[in-house]
């Protein structure tokens, strides 16, 4: 669990720790959306913020790239995507090493693919915009207590009339207190799958329910077991709600990401930041 | 004790959320590409708890997704992987896991049944995810076939075989407990 969570909530003193849940929320969704407008010159001072914020929160870079190895897979398949299909001029120094690229169709003829100069900036962008993106997320995550987010959640879903609210914040705090579970159940059942050799097993259906079915039979046991406990304590969804805390610099942060929004709506980079 | 059948599924459906998390953590190495048993979670939710609290499970996950938990594949989160490339995977799920818990309960929970429920699923599933890749990555169709279905078509085809066992064991069980829990 604690590999799947590394950037799990951990306490601190920095202002994001104490800044009010909502506004984060807030803030992430103005930001993510007002992405898809960025071009170079937004995503480098967006990017110096995340760094001096990431560096104030003691967050360890060396292990942020380490946990982000998958992501980073996803977002060179997105860049080596848009780099080859972005009409364009083609890239000259690839073309003057004689580089070529070739792939077959599905019919059996062959294609001839180039990089291109707009692709690779394109694709450079898309790729940045993403990160930024999956930055701020853990910003978010690792600065949010679970009580305050399931607080917040509540908060955020009580004008729809038909969510009921207090009910998805009790999910929320049951689907926290389940996850690190589920992770040592499905630990404990690969060990003893293991140790009794089913990996050599080469079925891959049998090899799925080994480790499916006794894994489900454990976790709904638990759940079993905290349904009673939590009849067994009178539960019900008419609780005294614990309070949002505001640290007094949200202001700050509403103001900063509205100053945001208007440099990246109305500052024009010159072209080759675009 | 008395407990009622909406704690229960509360608890359950929770539960499922958490599963369907933890299930892209939790991949078996078979052949180059391994399967990862989350979306098998996701066909499997509406099967066991029924369409309501299958889709609640599910909404649960996406949000916690969104709010920046690093439930989504590769241990990442946030708003930035619903709009991301693979978005229209995850918010595929939400009318997959409806249609399936509908198939399957007009198909009577058979065994078939919720084979064919969880094919037409997983076909929503791709509907929705590879138009949508094809838009973020601005790839052509085939393209977007290729990196977006093929390379998954056997893994889910395992999936969907194994979900099926699973919950035609696991259902009878779910009720047993129903009744264990209502005496305890």
């Amino acid at each position: 669990m604690a590999k799947a969570t590394q950037f799990s909530y951990r306490p601190g003193n920095f202002v994001l720790y104490k800044l009010d849940v909502r506004c984060k929320i807030i803030c992430i969704c103005l930001l993510s959306i007002m992405m898809t407008m960025a071009n170079f010159s937004h995503l480098s001072l967006i990017s110096a913020i995340l760094l001096w914020l990431l560096y104030r929160s003691g967050i360890n870079f060396c292990v942020l790239i380490w946990e982000l190895k998958y992501f980073f897979l996803i977002l060179l398949f997105v860049f080596t995507i848009r780099s080859l299909v972005t009409p364009g001029e083609p890239i000259p120094i690839l073309k003057i090493l004689g580089i070529d690229f070739f792939e077959k169709t599905n019919i059996g003829m062959v294609n001839h693919i180039t990089i291109t100069i707009e692709g690779v900036i394109d694709g450079g962008k898309v790729a940045w915009r993403f990160l930024v993106i999956m930055i701020m997320g853990l910003l978010f995550s690792c600065s949010t207590q679970t009580s305050s987010l399931k607080v917040a959640v509540a908060w955020f879903l009580k004008p729809f009339p038909l969510i009921p609210e207090k009910r998805v914040g009790v999910m929320v705090s049951l689907f926290v207190r389940f996850l690190p579970l589920i992770l040592e159940k499905a630990h404990e059942v690969s060990d003893a799958q293991k140790s009794r050799c089913a990996h050599l097993q080469k079925n891959p259906v049998k090899r799925i329910k080994n480790i499916t079915i006794p894994l489900l039979t454990k976790v709904f046991s638990c759940a079993d077991t905290l349904a009673i406990a939590m009849a067994s304590r009178c539960y019900n969804e008419d609780r005294t709600e614990q309070k949002i805390l505001k640290s007094g610099y949200e202001f700050y942060f509403y103001a900063g990401t509205v100053a945001l929004y208007a440099f990246i709506l109305f500052y024009r980079a010159p072209l080759f930041l675009h | 004790m008395n407990i009622s059948e909406n704690l229960r599924m509360l608890v359950y459906s929770s539960l499922f959320a958490a599963l369907i998390a933890a299930g892209a953590f939790l991949a078996i190495p078979i052949g180059p590409v391994p399967i990862v048993l989350q979306n098998m979670f996701v066909l499997m939710a509406p099967l066991l708890l029924g369409t309501k609290w299958g889709s609640a499970a599910l909404i649960l996950y996406l949000l916690m997704g969104a709010c920046g938990f690093p439930v989504f594949a590769g241990g990442t989160g946030g708003l930035g992987r619903i709009l991301g490339p693979t978005g229209g995977y995850l918010l595929g799920y939400i009318p997959a896991v409806c249609i399936t818990g509908f198939i399957s309960v007009k198909a009577g929970k058979t065994f078939w049944g919720d084979v064919i429920a969880m094919l037409i699923g997983s076909l929503i599933v791709y509907a929705a995810g590879v138009p949508w890749l094809k838009v973020a990555t601005a790839m052509p169709w085939e393209k977007a076939f290729a990196v977006g279905i093929y390379p998954f078509l056997i893994g889910d085809i395992l999936k969907i075989v194994a979900a099926t066992y699973c919950v035609k064991l696991l259902r009878p069980m779910l009720k047993n407990n129903e009744v264990n829990v209502a005496n305890a």
